[in-house]
């Protein structure tokens, strides 16, 4: 059997269903590596980003909330990497890690269309759970202290005061 | 840095070991997408910053037992074919073989573990198990992401998760899925209802090597395509309920086709293997269909001492690089379709023909 796109033998076969759809690829091994690579996992830019990019091309003022200002957002660009919206209409991927905050206007409405929900319900990361516990650890120390004072326990008192300004140091140093 | 001929030489284990679901599902696969944060993903990241990337990761590797014990290579150590081996192993991906020389892979010792870098992420790191055995799959990757949480400021939001390259990974950054084998579905018609119903429930499917219905080896992948919004159990859950139907829907139609039709199933597992017994020449397609049929006729009992996981491992030896490499050169079309009739034929003739006895033949009259 033939490649689909050139005439070398196909060694990759794809399936792919969509809806009521079966759609179904010979390709060569090389054409599989470039249409891998053209096709972002789904579903493709286009239901994605595209009405928006069109309406941002068609230069028309956008409003995104009462705190941002009316701009034109084809020209943002990310801060970390220089990455634009035409990039990702390009290449279908973002920058960094920082174009998700840059961008976040224009991708978190559009979220809901490819996931089932619009914020993480999964792992947490480690440096957040440690951030988040020297917060309770500090709460928790100074609580204690409260009632050392209170109980005019003023060794106790240092001592925990001591311990808090060690944790503080140490979610700092995490931040 | 390992070499590929000793990585060659072993299969990784997961592909040996036979499991209670191994009749219809060979292996479970979690796969999370990870990045270093404030650092261009591999696609937008110069080759410096690139480089910077893997020596990072290299480094936090190193204090990391599991990998440490096992292999890695480096992407300018390989060429396209060895490459190619790692992807019909599905220990990388068919875009991770297609970077160059910054990407590389780590693996432990058995490669139930994988950990791409510098594919469309900084990390991919990959967990196989066999059968259907997804919950030990990602429990198999926790150490791996302590550790690595440890060692490298991972890219991560409080409202979005983890952050990657493609929207489309955003929150857990996980693709869990499983490697399916339909062949009876397929042979009764039912299989585009059975994988539209998996679609609707808003997972993706994808043949392997495999057309549609009766062509090819019937093999397909289910894999969530929603990452934000669930957690990870949820989505395994949710995945592992529609996969454990499935399984029931396929067990379910063999046994159809063993009461309602014997001759039909009789006859095809029959000519499979007395093709595969007799072919001189054999294209990839023909292969993959045959070998679907025997795989199915071993798991309903008609081949003894032979275990599904046999027909795989043939399966895989039979890929292009796979044949390529066993028989260190360039192969031609025609060569090919030869050296594989001659594979098949040397594996298959070494098992005894098929044993029908269990089916009761309806009499004709
Ligand atoms: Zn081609
Ligand atoms: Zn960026």
């Amino acid at each position: 059997m033939n490649c689909d796109k050139c005439q070398q033998e196909a060694s990759v076969f794809f399936t792919e269903v969509s809806g009521d759809k079966v759609n179904k690829k010979s390709l060569c091994e090389s054409c599989a590596q470039e249409y891998q690579n053209n096709t972002p996992n789904l579903p493709p830019f286009d239901q994605l980003f595209g009405e928006v990019l069109e309406e941002l091309e068609s230069n028309e003022a956008f409003e995104y909330s009462e705190e941002e200002a009316v701009v034109s957002e084809t020209s943002v660009v990310c801060p970390e990497c220089d990455f634009t919206l035409q990039d990702y209409k390009a290449t279908g991927r973002f920058g960094c890690s920082t174009c998700y905050p840059t961008f976040k206007h224009i991708l978190l409405p559009k979220l809901t269309e490819i996931h089932k929900g619009s914020s993480h319900e999964g792992r947490v990361n480690h440096r957040v759970l440690d951030r988040v516990n020297h917060a309770e650890i500090i709460e928790e120390l100074t609580r204690e202290l409260e009632r050392a004072i209170e109980a005019e326990d003023y060794e106790r008192a240092g001592e925990l005061r001591d311990q808090i300004k060690e944790a503080s140091k140490q979610a700092s140093e995490q931040q | 840095m390992s070499t590929f001929t000793e990585f060659y030489k072993n299969y990784p284990e997961w592909m040996t070991l036979q499991e209670s679901d191994s009749d219809v599902v060979l292996t479970s696969r979690v796969r999370l997408a990870r990045n270093i944060e404030n650092t261009p993903f591999p696609g937008w990241a110069k080759k410096e910053v690139q480089l910077f990337v893997l020596k990072q990761v290299k480094e936090a590797l190193n204090l990391y037992q599991p990998i440490k014990e096992g292999q890695s290579f480096c992407f300018d150590q390989l060429d396209t074919i060895e490459k190619q081996v790692f992807v019909e192993r599905h220990l990388i991906s068919r875009e991770h073989a297609a970077k160059g020389a910054n990407a590389a892979v780590f693996l432990t010792p058995n490669c139930d573990l994988s950990l791409m870098v510098n594919e469309e992420d900084h990390l991919r790191l990959q967990s196989i198990q066999p059968g259907l055995n997804l919950d030990k799959a990602l429990d198999n990757l926790t150490a791996t992401q302590d550790h690595l949480e440890e060692a490298l400021s991972i890219a991560y939001h409080e409202k979005l998760g983890y952050l990657t390259a493609c929207p489309t990974n955003l929150g857990t950054g996980m693709r869990a899925s499983a490697m399916v084998h339909l062949p009876a579905l397929g042979i009764l018609n039912e299989l585009n209802q059975s994988l539209n119903a998996m679609n609707q429930l808003g997972l993706a499917v994808r043949g392997l090597y495999g057309e549609g219905t009766e062509s090819f080896a019937d093999l397909y992948q289910i894999s969530n395509q929603s990452t934000l919004g669930e957690g990870e159990q949820t989505i395994i859950e949710n995945l592992n309920r529609v996969l454990k139907d499935l399984i029931k829907q396929e067990r379910q139609a063999r046994l159809r086709l063993l009461e309602n039709d014997p001759y039909k199933l009789q006859d095809k597992v029959n000519r499979a293997y007395h093709i595969c017994c007799s072919a001189y020449l054999m294209t990839s397609n023909e292969a993959l269909s045959l070998l679907s049929i025997l795989k199915m006729g071993v798991s309903l009992g008609f081949f003894n001492e032979v275990e599904t996981s046999d027909i795989d491992l043939l399966l895989l030896n039979l890929q292009p690089a796979h044949l390529q490499i066993a028989l260190g050169s360039k192969l031609s079309v025609d060569e090919r379709d030869i050296i594989r009739a001659t594979k098949v034929r040397e594996r298959i003739q070494r098992i005894a023909k098929p044993d029908f006895s269990i089916i009761k033949l309806p009499s004709l009259n």
